[in-house]
């Protein structure tokens, strides 16, 4: 598999081979995580193409390092823009179920002390990812950015599918007390 | 908050958490903890085999090789004459050698009683009649491409005790030499 210095070499170079080699790569990857926002093999297609087009469009100037990560970044923007736009259509996607697991575990709305902005409760929210284990913080991290499923998490990790919805459900509590200690009702 | 800033907010989170979910392998963790216990295993090993050697060389292990006899100071004279058998030991001289009376007193006050002498079946009536110190000097010279040890006068007490039967004094203990002296 080409490395991934050659594929941004192959951005600056403008050749189309850059999103083959980039599709070839990292594709699988990132209709996965398409699907599991938009929930539909069609809009998670269009999803990733336009992630495409968008890496396209940013490589130059930008150089990502690590190129997953940044382009999974793409991906995840666009799908949840996908997402909101067709919410009507209530589709029960992992996100979804994701996303009503977290509402549940926090305050409700009525309760805002303060109003934080998405950055800071992004600092908020790192900060509380520093206090779990590495393997918390994986398992964690695969179902509230990636909306993967507890099956494929369990795969990932080698736990079952009944030890991390616990393993979840354990780390929802401690975030919503450690929120609650930061004042960040959200 | 609703569930959308709540991904506002993870949209916003640093991408070394990003790369670290994308990154894991369990098989790999598990292979990197393994290693890192077999490192700490190693150097544990490594400390102890340092300590081992350095109490060899000093001469911590060397157990007396005592002749017990019914006199105790020549059990301690054959015991300090066996170092002479020692591959490092170039010359070994006793110069002089004898029982102390007041070391020998003060142990026995300090061991009555005590539960080292419990552990080890000493009564106080054992202590006073089979229990005795003697404290000798002796002249060393050594072969320093194979001891740390240095030459010279030491002096030492060694503790010993009488097997009732045989009437015959074995040394159970000593005192690290005192190699001060001149």
């Amino acid at each position: 598999m080409i490395e991934d210095e050659k594929i941004v070499e192959l951005f600056f170079k403008r050749s189309e081979l850059a999103i083959r080699e980039l599709d070839n790569k990292y594709g699988k990857v990132c209709h996965r995580l398409s699907y599991n926002i938009v929930n539909n093999r069609q809009d998670a297609e269009e999803c990733v193409n336009d992630a495409y087009l968008g890496a396209w469009n940013a490589i130059p100037p930008e150089k990502p390092d690590p190129l997953l990560t940044y382009l999974c970044k793409i991906v995840r923007n666009i799908s949840l823009k996908m997402y909101y736009r067709k919410q009507a259509a209530k589709r029960s996607s992992t996100y979804t179920i994701a996303m009503e697991e977290i509402e549940a575990c926090i305050a409700a709305p009525s309760m805002v002390e303060t109003e934080f902005d998405a950055r800071e409760l992004a600092r908020v929210i790192e900060s509380f990812l520093d206090t779990l284990t590495a393997e918390n913080r994986v398992i964690f991290m695969r179902r509230y950015w990636f909306s993967d499923s507890c099956k494929d998490i369990a795969g990932l990790v080698g736990l079952t599918e009944k030890n991390i919805t616990v393993r979840l459900t354990r780390i929802r509590q401690k975030m919503k007390k450690y929120l609650i200690e930061k004042g960040v009702f959200i | 908050m609703n569930s959308k800033k709540f991904t506002e907010a993870m949209s916003e989170i640093d991408n070394k958490y990003v790369s670290e979910a994308l990154s894991y392998n369990r098989i790999r963790l598990l292979k990197k903890s393994h290693k890192r216990i077999a490192v700490l295993v190693a150097a544990v090993i490594a400390v102890l085999s340092l300590c081992g050697f350095t109490a060899y060389e000093l001469g911590l292990f060397d157990p007396w090789l005592q002749k017990p006899s019914a006199e105790p100071i020549e059990t301690v004279r054959s015991a300090i004459e066996g170092q002479a058998d020692k591959e490092y030991t170039i010359a070994l001289r006793v110069e002089d050698i004898k029982v102390d009376e007041d070391e020998t007193a003060r142990v026995k006050a300090m061991y009555s009683g005590s539960e080292l002498a419990e552990v080890r079946g000493w009564t106080d009536e054992y202590l006073k009649e089979h229990f005795i110190v003697v404290w000798a000097k002796y002249y060393t010279e050594y072969d320093h491409t194979k001891t740390f040890l240095d030459d010279g006068y030491t002096e030492q007490y060694f503790y010993l005790t009488q097997d009732t039967k045989s009437g015959e004094w074995t040394i159970i203990d000593n005192t690290s030499p005192n190699t001060s002296s001149k």
